[in-house]
C-alpha cells in the first residue's frame, strides 16, 4: 500500500513537473530510467553468472534477483516519455546542432530508435529465458555476451551521447559494473533479513569485489581523460565538477568507494546484518546520486524536486511491479526448480 | 610430547575443548582441513592492512614531494601536484608492501624456515594431509604428560603416540 501511494504520488508530481517545465522533467526521467533499467539488467546478469558458477550467494539471492528481473516490463511504458523528449535532451536530435557532428551517421533519431528496439527485444528474450528457462546454464554464455554488448551500447546511446563529442571506451563497462552493484545491493536489501551470518559474509565479499571493480573502472576513465587532456573529453568532467556537482563528486567517491571498502574489509563486519544492510542501502543511494551526476550536468541543470519525484515514482513502480509479478503463481512456480 | 589421532573433526574438537578446560598445553593441531569454529587469532591481516596503508601513503608522499619540490618539471601545462597520475603507483606500492609484510610476518610468526621438528618423527602424521585429525601436546613435563594420557583415554582417539623431543 505504501509502495502504491509512493509511486502514485511520485508520478503525479513528475507529471506536474512535465507540465511546468518539460526540460527538467526529461532529464530527471532519463536519470531515473537509467537506474531502474540497471536493476533488472544487473539482476539478469547475476542470475546468468550464478547459473554458470554456482555458489551459496546465488541460492540466497535468487528470489530477490527474480523480483528485479520481473520489473523489466516497466521499461516499455517508461521509455515513451523519452520519445517526446529526444530534442530537449540530445543535441544530436536537434537539426541545427546535428549538422556539425561527425558522428551524425550513428547519432540520429531513426537509428537511435531502431537500436533501442533491438536492446529491448534482446532484454525481454533474456528475461524470459532467465525466468522460465529449464537449464539457463546452456544459454548463459551467449546470454551474458548479448547482455554485455547491448548494455554497453545502451549506456553509450542513453547517457554518453548527451555530450555528442565525449568518447570514452570504458564507459559501457563502468555502467555494467554499476548495474551489477545496484542489482546486488537491491537484492541484499531485500534478502538480508533471512540470510545466515555465513551467507552474509559471502554477500559482503561480493559487494566488496564489485565496489573495487567499479572504482577501478571509474578512476581509469578519469585518469586517461586527465592524462590525454583532449578538448573533446575534458569538458565532460568540467561540467560535472562545478557548483553542487563538485561536492557531489566527492560525496560519491566517499560513499561509493571509501566507506563501503573499509566497512567491508573485516570478516566480522561482513557477517554483521547491520553493516551489510547499511552498506547496500548506501550503495543504492550512491547509484541514484551518480545517475543524477551523469545526466543532469549535461543539460546545465542542478538537482531539484522533479528529479526526486521521477526517481521515487519510477522506483516505486519498479519495486511494486517486480514484487507483485514475482508472487504470481506462474513466476513463483518456476522459481523452485531452476 | 604426545600425538593423538582422531578419525573425525568432532573428536578433535571435543578433545581440544577438554584439554583447554584442564589447562594442559601447549597444544597444536594438524588437520586435513581448517577447523570449523576456531576463532581466527592471527595478527597477519592487521599487519597487512597497516603495511598496505603505510606503503600507499609513503608512495603518494614520495611522488608528491618529487614532482612538486625536488624535481619540479612542467609537463604539458598540467599542475605539478598531479594526484590522479600518482594513484596507479600508489596502488602498486601499497600492494607490494602489504604482500611483503604478510609473507615476512608469516615466516616470523611461525618461526620459519625450520628444517626439523620432532613431530616429523611420527610416520602416522602423514595422514594429517588426508583423513587424520591430530592433536599434539607439546610439553616435556612428566606430570602434564600423565594427565594428558589419562584424559585421552576418555576421548577415544584412534591412535596415541609418545615421542621424544
Amino acid at each position: 500500500m505504501m509502495r502504491v501511494a509512493a509511486c502514485v504520488l511520485g508520478l503525479a508530481i513528475a507529471t506536474y513537473g512535465w507540465r511546468l517545465k518539460s526540460g527538467g522533467f526529461f532529464s530527471g526521467w532519463l536519470a531515473a530510467l537509467t537506474l531502474f533499467s540497471a536493476w533488472p539488467l544487473g539482476s539478469m546478469a547475476l542470475l546468468l553468472i550464478h547459473s554458470l558458477t554456482g555458489g551459496r550467494w546465488g541460492e540466497v539471492l535468487r528470489p530477490a534477483l527474480r523480483v528485479g528481473v520481473c520489473s523489466l516490463p516497466l521499461l516499455l511504458p517508461a521509455v515513451l516519455p523519452l520519445a517526446a523528449g529526444l530534442s530537449p535532451l540530445y543535441a544530436w536530435a536537434r537539426p541545427d546542432a546535428a549538422g556539425h557532428l561527425a558522428n551524425a551517421f550513428y547519432l540520429n533519431v531513426p537509428f537511435f530508435a531502431a537500436r533501442g528496439a533491438v536492446y529491448l527485444a534482446v532484454w525481454f528474450v533474456l528475461g524470459w529465458v532467465v525466468l522460465f528457462g529449464r537449464r539457463i546454464a546452456r544459454f548463459a554464455p551467449a546470454g551474458l555476451f548479448l547482455l554485455a554488448v547491448t548494455t554497453t551500447f545502451a549506456a553509450i546511446d542513453a547517457t554518453m551521447s548527451l555530450d555528442p563529442h565525449f568518447t570514452s571506451s570504458i564507459y559501457g563497462m563502468i555502467a555494467a559494473a554499476g548495474m551489477a552493484l545496484l542489482a546486488l545491493s537491491m537484492a541484499v536489501l531485500l534478502t538480508a533479513g533471512r540470510a545466515t551470518p555465513d551467507e552474509r559474509a559471502d554477500l559482503g565479499k561480493l559487494l566488496l569485489a564489485l565496489v573495487i571493480l567499479w572504482i577501478y573502472l571509474d578512476f581509469m576513465q578519469l585518469l586517461i581523460i586527465w592524462q590525454s587532456d583532449l578538448s573533446t573529453d575534458v569538458p565532460w568532467y568540467l561540467d560535472r565538477s562545478r557548483g553542487v556537482w563538485g561536492g557531489l563528486r566527492i560525496a560519491i567517491v566517499i560513499g561509493h568507494f571509501v566507506l563501503p571498502f573499509f566497512l567491508l574489509l573485516s570478516p566480522r563486519m561482513q557477517r554483521s546484518r547491520a553493516v551489510i544492510v547499511s552498506v547496500a542501502a548506501l550503495l543504492v543511494a550512491m547509484e541514484i546520486l551518480r545517475s543524477w551526476w551523469t545526466v543532469l550536468p549535461a543539460l546545465g541543470r542542478s538537482v531539484d524536486w522533479i528529479d526526486l519525484a521521477c526517481m521515487v515514482g519510477l522506483g516505486g513502480l519498479a519495486i511494486g511491479l517486480g514484487s507483485w509479478m514475482a508472487r504470481r503463481p506462474v513466476f513463483a512456480r518456476q522459481a523452485s526448480h531452476v | 610430547m604426545i600425538l593423538a589421532r582422531f578419525n573425525a573433526e568432532a573428536g578433535l574438537a571435543r578433545a581440544l575443548e577438554r584439554f583447554r578446560a584442564e589447562r594442559i598445553g601447549p597444544l597444536q593441531t594438524y588437520t586435513p582441513a581448517p577447523l570449523q569454529g576456531e576463532p581466527a587469532t592471527s595478527p597477519i591481516p592487521l599487519i597487512i592492512l597497516i603495511a598496505g596503508l603505510t606503503g600507499a601513503t609513503a608512495s603518494f608522499a614520495l611522488q608528491a614531494w618529487s614532482y612538486t619540490v625536488a624535481y619540479s618539471f612542467p609537463i604539458g601545462g598540467r599542475p605539478q601536484f598531479a594526484w590522479a597520475s600518482f594513484v596507479p603507483t600508489l596502488f602498486e606500492n601499497g600492494v607490494l608492501v602489504a604482500i611483503a609484510a604478510g609473507f615476512l610476518s608469516f615466516l616470523v610468526i611461525n618461526r620459519l624456515p625450520r628444517l626439523y621438528d620432532p613431530v616429523d618423527e611420527s610416520a602416522m602424521l602423514r595422514r594429517a594431509s588426508r583423513d587424520g585429525w591430530f592433536l599434539q601436546v607439546a610439553t616435556e613435563e612428566p606430570e602434564l604428560l600423565d594427565r594428558a594420557l589419562v584424559l585421552l583415554r576418555d576421548l577415544d582417539p584412534v591412535h596415541v603416540e609418545e615421542l621424544a623431543g
